[in-house]
């Protein structure tokens, strides 16, 4: 059943973030874990794509232990937004540590500069996972207004984007954002896939 | 004292962030009682209350080594912080505390090496809320730890809601985590044939 849950949705970001800019997907919290295995599924099997990995949600070296060839992988960059605020070491050259989630702008930055030195025939994807956990450490408007910069500088620069917002940590101001910002809303629900 | 829960400010939005130390005595005591917890759990051909009260007597043993001597009249914010700096972060939690009053505290988990390395979310899991259970019924026999969201069920934090005086329905808590994870006694039976 996991395993049927997670092609599911591998085909359904594959397919939407090919053809959109810009997708958002919004899920329950109990279905975050089948959808990050579907999403590094995804970027795994996309080599010749440049990945950025936006993690709020949890630390770089958490990741790594769960998807432990991503630190060989080239073509996928982390930031990790969470380390440094609790202390834990950077270890990983392959991973930007931001200091504080609080730091919208600097993670703005951070992001921008990551793409800039691609080729421009280079598909370039952003996943931000997730939009919802920036709210824990943000007020609401924070996080909207990052949100819509974020998205005018990524679609300036033909970047594509998965943004994550889990149901249960959202409210509707950043619902509004968005929907008002991405190109297609992914809502999964298990009896859908 | 140091810095054992660092603050971030954003705006209106205060949250604090534990600062994770691991030291190996604290994980190789918590190893030693989760696999305990386990044994247990078989020779009872898989009660999940006796990981309950192992777990909690874990707690109570950590209460009384690290926290009974800071205090004989606890409020919650007076017990969070020697928790954190005495038990998460020589653990390695890595946890956000979303609010902290007189008598609630709020956290959200992130990172949790018994999960990461044990193989066995869901034992760990039930494990820790526990332990939890334990250390805070320890210094409020009124209280009741309620547990949010799960990994182990697929969340990507563990939400925990620490109540200094527990109303009728959180009274009920315990016995409703015990159900939630009722998997955890079938899987590991299945192991051990």
């Amino acid at each position: 059943m996991p395993n049927t849950l997670i092609d599911g949705l591998k085909e359904r970001i594959s397919n939407a973030i090919t053809v959109n800019q810009s997708v958002g997907i919004l899920l329950p919290g109990n279905n975050y874990s089948d959808l990050i295995q579907a999403l590094f599924e995804h970027m795994r099997s996309r080599p010749e794509d440049a990945w950025v990995y936006l993690s709020i949600t949890r630390s770089y070296d958490s990741i790594i232990k769960e998807f432990k060839d991503m630190p060989e992988k080239k073509n996928i960059k982390f930031i990790d937004c969470i380390s440094r605020a609790a202390g834990i070491p950077p270890k990983e050259p392959g991973c930007i540590y931001i200091e504080s989630p609080a730091l919208l702008e600097k993670i703005i930055l951070e992001i921008t500069d990551v793409f800039r030195d691609l080729k421009d025939d280079i598909n370039k994807y952003l996943i931000i996972d997730s939009l919802s956990s920036l709210l824990i450490y943000n007020d609401t408007s924070l996080v909207a207004e990052f949100f819509t910069h974020l998205s005018n500088r990524t679609r300036m620069l033909g970047i594509h984007t998965v943004s994550l917002v889990i149901e249960e940590e959202t409210d509707e101001g950043l619902n509004k954002t968005l929907y008002l910002k991405s190109d297609k809303i992914i809502k999964v629900r298990e009896s859908f896939i | 004292m140091s810095e054992s829960l660092k603050k971030i400010e954003s705006k209106d939005r205060t949250v604090w962030i534990t600062q994770p130390n691991e030291t190996e005595m604290l994980l190789k005591r918590r190893e030693i009682a989760f696999n305990v917890a386990k044994g247990k759990l078989v020779d009872s051909n898989g009660n999940i209350e006796t990981v309950m009260q192992t777990a909690e007597a874990f707690g109570r043993g950590l209460f009384e080594d690290y926290l009974k001597k800071d205090s004989n009249d606890w409020s919650m914010d007076s017990w969070v912080k020697p928790m954190v700096e005495n038990v998460f972060n020589p653990m390695g939690t890595g946890a956000t505390f979303t609010k902290i009053t007189e008598d609630e505290a709020k956290s959200l988990i992130f990172r949790c090496l018994l999960h990461e390395n044990s193989g066995e979310p869901q034992m760990a899991s039930l494990f820790t809320y526990g332990f939890l259970r334990g250390m805070l019924v320890s210094a409020f026999p009124d209280g009741e730890l309620l547990m949010g969201s799960s990994i182990a069920h697929g969340a990507p934090m563990i939400e925990f809601i620490f109540k200094a005086d527990a109303t009728g329905d959180d009274r009920i808590e315990r016995e409703r985590v015990k159900k939630l994870f009722t998997n955890v006694s079938e899987n590991l039976m299945k192991q051990n044939d």
